[in-house]
């Protein structure tokens, strides 16, 4: 599926009307459409490559904003809310909860609202105002050069480095569809812990993006709890899991590293000096299990800025 | 001749009538049971794995709800895009066997589908519940109009029919 497609894939959660409006486009401007943000009382923007843009009532984007730009009303707004649910908000209520709700294509639409609070915790969201959804867009090949540097010589430990958006998650994706398929003859057993479904992106119990056909997901368990899971029921060669942080998830991934399962983990880090300096980052190095680390540069996705060995960032 | 034969067909006539009516309270009492057992369905995938609404239509469509042919188009227009409280309602308004029989009950269950799918799980089951109530009474109401129209019916018709044949005998 390209671009194209998968936009046309995403827009289909708006009410007939909009969706035909956003179809009408260029193929060009719905290439290069990342994000279509959706605001009560507001006009529909959408967030290009150029800019954000205004969606214009004759099908077209513009950067003018006038009387003619499409704006929705809060009940066309909670009407998709309920589209983007799949009219089933007990289903989704938890990721509602989190702030985003990934929808058929591994689509994720953040919802915005008015939080209703127990003991200081987010129980539900009322008063949806806002809905920012962000066009999926699986890179197949955006592991290729960190998989012949890390993984040309079998499965290993990596630690992949990065500052937001610069392509983390999208490149243990695809590391979790070459290690488990059969395009490189490895047929590792891979299993992903994706505590917060971006990996897999399952939709009503579908796996929306390509992990390969030897790979087990499990999706929405706290890291620390999924990881024992792995280690306890589906014996992988390798365990992928998306931005460590806590000291659970570093205490699970050591009883991991013990019984001799390797990691792909991502960690976020937005310059080398961050990288060296946590101390996570020493503390799985020290294990002796990470043979290699990268630091994504942020320029663009899945773009290595530098490799290191175990020795370059303990040294 | 003729007209013992005529007398028969109009006893015959009268009997079937009355059949026919107390098939209807017996489809009646048919329809509510699996409602019921929809609400059922729906509770138990809702409490055990908070199941989206395309699945519990499709569970409870398969799972013995056979008389109630909305829930599998219901399912069909909400994969197609459809808003599920529009799909239910245009749904059930379509399968006039059920309106015509329950015409009351056919609005109550129209009315659910402003409540499906939007809140909670205990919110959902809470919902459930409510409406298991509603139905549940309406079912022992139409279980007791059966049990006297089984035997009514039949023998009203066999009665009216036997008068009329004599009368025209």
């Amino acid at each position: 599926m390209n671009n194209s497609e998968r936009f046309a894939q995403a827009v289909r959660v708006f009410p007939p009307a909009l969706t035909h409006l956003f179809l009408g486009l260029t193929d060009s401007e719905k290439e290069s459409v990342r994000e279509i943000r959706l605001r009560a009382e507001k006009p529909v923007v959408a967030v290009t490559e150029s800019g954000c843009c205004f969606l214009h009532s004759s099908g077209r984007l513009t950067q003018i904003y006038s009387g003619h730009t499409v704006a929705l009303n809060s009940r066309e707004l909670e009407e998709i809310f309920h589209r983007v649910c799949s009219c089933s908000v007990h289903t989704f209520k938890d990721a509602i909860n989190r702030g985003f709700v990934t929808v058929e294509g591994g689509h994720r639409a953040g919802v915005g609202g008015t939080a209703v609070t127990e003991n200081g915790r987010v129980v539900s969201v009322r008063d949806i105002n806002c809905i920012n959804l962000r066009i999926a867009r699986e890179i197949r090949g955006a592991a290729d050069e960190i998989y012949s540097r890390c993984f040309s010589s079998g499965v290993g430990g990596l630690i992949v480095a990065g500052p937001p958006s610069s392509g983390k998650t999208t490149v243990l994706r695809d590391l979790a569809r070459q290690l488990s398929g059969v395009e490189r003859g490895v047929l590792a057993r891979v299993f992903v812990c994706d505590e917060r479904g971006e990996i897999g992106a399952v939709h009503c119990g579908r796996v929306q993006n390509d992990l390969g056909i030897n790979c087990d997901l499990i999706t929405s368990y706290p890291k620390s709890e999924g990881i024992l899971i792995g280690l306890r029921s589906f014996s992988p060669d390798i365990i992928i899991c998306d931005e460590i942080a806590t000291e659970e998830e570093i205490l699970a991934i050591e009883s991991g590293l013990r019984t001799g399962v390797d990691f792909a983990l991502s960690i976020h880090a937005g310059s080398e000096t961050e990288l060296r300096s946590k101390p996570t980052v020493r503390r799985l190095v020290e294990s002796g299990c990470f043979a290699n680390a990268v630091l994504l540069s942020g320029k663009e996705v899945g773009k290595v800025e530098k490799y290191f060995s175990a020795g370059d960032l303990i040294g | 001749m003729a007209e013992f034969a005529a007398a028969l067909l109009v006893a015959a006539a009268f009997v079937i009538g009355g059949r026919m009516l107390a098939s209807a309270a017996s489809e009646r009492v048919e329809f509510i049971k699996e409602i019921l057992l929809m609400l059922n369905i729906f509770e138990t995938r809702l409490r055990y794995a908070g199941a989206p609404v395309s699945e519990l239509l499709h569970l409870a469509s398969e799972g013995g709800c056979s008389r109630l042919l909305f829930l599998e188009k219901c399912g069909i227009l909400l994969a197609e895009g459809e808003i599920f409280k529009d799909a239910w309602e245009k749904c059930i308004r379509e399968h006039t066997a059920f309106c015509r029989l329950l015409p009351e009950e056919s609005e109550k269950l129209i009315g659910m589908g402003s409540d499906i799918g939007r809140t909670d799980v205990e919110g959902q089951l809470s919902c459930c519940g409510y409406y298991k109530e509603i139905f549940g009474a309406c079912l022992l109401e139409k279980e007791e109009i059966f049990r006297r129209s089984a035997a009514l019916y039949p023998k009203l018709g066999i009665m009216f029919g036997v008068s009329a044949a004599l009368f025209l005998a």
